[in-house]
């Protein structure tokens, strides 16, 4: 018994000497984590912090895939390291189903006068608001100018009215790898549902999920195989790289190696910056047969409901949202269009002035108008995407449609008949 | 081991007792046993406490309590990964420690620059997991080095990890090249140790390479043979940095091994009630295969 005694005592020395470590760090230092590059906020919690003295953000940069799991690791266990963070805004209504969000009800006034209407709804659910809406997205058809005038293509129009359709981009595509380019079309998130899902979505044929609360899948309809098998094509015919992720990609694009790209509007500021790279953009094509529909819905900043450090954690989301120099600066090196309505404008103007994408403004304000469509908003899109993005990988590098579908729908059965 | 040694190890734990040594005992064991308690049994408790009672793990999941083990036995998804982890380490296993019996008995001969080939295999072993798994990720993608190598000798591209029917494969040959080093330096270990004497009289008798392998070799690299045997299915039954990087599992769930399948479940997917039920599913089924393992390399000593 005696060292069992020694052995308590030994336990308890090493409990006192955490807490110790944690009290004395409690000089008023917040975690903001997030899956940008690493460095990508630095300006502004400089300027943050530069605003706010006593106060300092220390940032925890991620990969993007990872970014799900850690919320669900750390936020699950209690972990109070992290008191800010960036939330994908369908995850929003999971996140908030399972605790992991702090209500925002009382800044509600706030928040709807500083950002625009899509993005507050984005950050809402059950008709609360529980996250900072933070940015918004839209999508380019980017094109490489030299390979297209290798091939005598014409260049597509910059009228968002005037956008290609699929039936005019990929035969287009294929002259330009005949011409020489290495790869003839690409969407910049190849298997991730956030690009895909406007195919469904502009032939009608729904996202893939139906019911009241959006918990059944619906993936297997004869306009889901066919549109399915559409996107598989493009990797078997070798029109579109396979085996390249989505942090590879762009570079294929400015190395000069993709004629055509569908891509996340921030990419304009990293071709730009490209050496020899000579591009346009135009407005994301859609189906002959259907209407053009875009994807949209971007990141939150969401607070850690069990933070120590509410005050200070409630001061820098603000900062990066409603304030418009900081959501503006937020938007600089990781440059999304910002949810914030005076730094929308300005973010445009920044982004259409820069050089290269004169007609930046005119698509993105024309796409969130008229063609954006979110994800569906459900507490079970996290399992729904996860499983999403692996289906489409598999269908990607050659599975068949029909039984890749099937497939999914019994997952996502099962996953969503756990959820409560 | 501990099998095998409980009988001579008896009383010795008398005669420490008698003497009241076993204080002093105690205390040299204590961070080893402070380590297992910490480190092994309070979390495998966990895990069956979180599995059975704790709703506050899983707000927002239905079906929890002993609901969790029959949810997890009727989801096709998990009842699939149990069988590819069944058919990964029937593959492995024998895979494995074949390799490793054969470059253990190679290096046991005097080879020329003996050194320099046991570095080299011994090499995989000193680079982390996750590190090897991105290098030989890189070298399996439908256009890396492999399939250049084999176009080079007319064999056309492979899919590797992005085939349904090679994924699985390709992991094994990932594991197995840590795997086969690491494991060769314990079988060598135990060649070493067989006196000389045992295969003079089998030359005396007339024994020819293969008997003596059979009749010598064999029996004796059996103590070490069990701890390989046990301690790699255990390691293989764990398996999960080269999945997570690789395929995450697919395509289409032929690499979703158990340790994969139950970090999407708690991790990605939030189920940690869930989570924790695979988990102690996972430890029961270590267990048992273990134990037959034990059971059989024992009766086959007696016999």
């Amino acid at each position: 018994m005696g060292s069992i005694n020694k052995l308590q005592y030994l336990l308890a020395g090493a409990a006192i000497a955490i807490a110790c470590s944690q009290a004395s760090a409690a000089d008023l230092t917040i975690g903001f984590l997030s899956s940008q590059k690493p460095g990508a906020f630095s300006d502004v919690i400089a300027s943050f912090e530069k605003a706010n003295p006593g106060i300092k953000v220390q940032a925890q940069y991620i990969p993007f895939d990872q970014l799900n799991a850690q919320v669900q690791a750390r936020l699950g266990s209690g972990d109070t390291s992290v008191d800010v963070y960036t939330v994908d805004e369908p995850r929003v209504p999971y996140y908030a189903h399972r605790g992991f969000l702090m209500d925002l009800s009382e800044h509600r006034g706030e928040i709807e006068a500083a950002a625009n209407a899509a993005p507050i709804a984005g950050a809402s659910y059950d008709g609360k608001i529980w996250a900072f809406p933070f940015w918004t997205t839209a999508q380019f058809l980017f094109y490489n100018k030299d390979l297209l005038d290798k091939a005598g293509l014409p260049e597509p129009s910059g009228d968002p009215a005037k956008r290609l359709t699929w039936e005019e981009v990929l035969p287009n595509a294929k002259k330009a790898q005949e011409a020489g380019a290495k790869w003839g079309f690409a969407f910049d998130q190849n298997d991730r549902y956030y690009e895909v899902q406007p195919l469904y979505e502009s032939l009608g044929y729904g996202p893939g999920l139906k019911g009241d609360k959006l918990l059944e899948p619906a993936l297997t309809s004869d306009g889901w195989v066919k549109t399915t098998d559409w996107y598989r094509n493009l990797y078997a015919s070798g029109l579109a790289p396979r085996g390249v992720t989505y942090e590879q990609m762009p570079a294929l694009f400015s190395s000069g190696q993709l004629a055509y790209m569908v891509g996340g509007v921030w990419h304009a500021r990293s071709f730009r910056n490209a050496e020899g790279l000579n591009f346009g953009i135009a407005a994301m094509p859609y189906f002959k047969d259907g209407k053009p529909v875009t994807p949209t819905g971007s990141w939150t900043i969401g607070v850690n409901p069990k933070s120590t450090k509410k005050d200070a954690a409630l001061a820098f989301a603000k900062y990066l949202t409603l304030n418009s120099e900081g959501a503006l600066q937020a938007s600089t090196v990781a440059p999304q269009p910002p949810a914030n309505k005076s730094a929308f404008e300005a973010y445009l103007k920044r982004e259409s002035e820069a050089g290269k994408t004169p007609g930046f403004g005119e698509i993105v304000r024309y796409d969130l108008a008229n063609t954006a469509v979110n994800r569906p908003r459900t507490i079970g899109y996290v399992v729904f995407e996860e499983n999403m993005n692996k289906t489409f990988s598999d269908i990607r590098n050659g599975a068949e449609a029909k039984p890749s579908l099937e497939r999914a729908e019994g997952v996502l059965r099962a996953g969503f008949g756990r959820l409560n | 081991m501990a099998v095998v040694g409980r009988g001579r190890n008896g009383p010795r734990w008398g005669d420490a007792l008698r003497s009241g040594s076993l204080g002093t005992a105690l205390l040299f064991l204590a961070p080893a046993l402070v380590a297992v308690v910490i480190l092994r049994i309070w979390p495998a408790g966990l895990a069956l406490w979180q599995s059975l009672h704790e709703p506050a793990a899983a707000p927002g999941f239905a079906n929890l309590g002993f609901g969790n083990y029959t949810y997890l036995l009727s989801d096709p998804v998990f009842i699939e990964s149990l069988t590819t982890t069944f058919l990964f380490l029937i593959i492995v296993n024998p895979v494995q420690i074949g390799l490793a019996l054969l470059l253990a008995l190679a290096m046991d001969k005097a080879l020329p620059a003996a050194g320099l080939w046991r570095t080299l295999m011994l090499l995989p072993v000193a680079v982390p997991q996750s590190v090897s798994a991105i290098i030989l990720g890189v070298a399996f993608r439908p256009d890396g080095p492999v399939n250049a190598l084999l176009a080079t000798i007319g064999i056309p591209p492979q899919g590797f990890m992005t085939s349904t029917n090679q994924a699985l494969i390709t992991i094994i040959m990932i594991v197995s090249w840590v795997g086969v080093g690491y494991w060769m330096t314990f079988l060598l270990a135990g060649l070493r140790d067989i006196p000389p004497i045992l295969y003079e009289a089998a030359e005396i008798d007339g024994a020819n390479g293969w008997q003596r392998f059979w009749h010598v070799t064999l029996p004796q690299l059996r103590r070490t043979l069990t701890f390989v045997l046990v301690a790699n299915t255990v390691a293989n039954f764990l398996v999960f940095a080269p999945v997570q990087i690789l395929t995450k599992g697919g395509p289409q769930g032929s690499t979703n091994l158990i340790m994969n399948e139950i970090y999407t479940r708690g991790f990605l997917s939030g189920d940690m009630s869930g989570a924790a039920a695979a988990t102690v599913i996972l430890v029961a089924l270590v267990i048992v295969v273990v134990g037959i393992q034990f059971r059989m390399m024992t009766e086959r000593a007696k016999s």
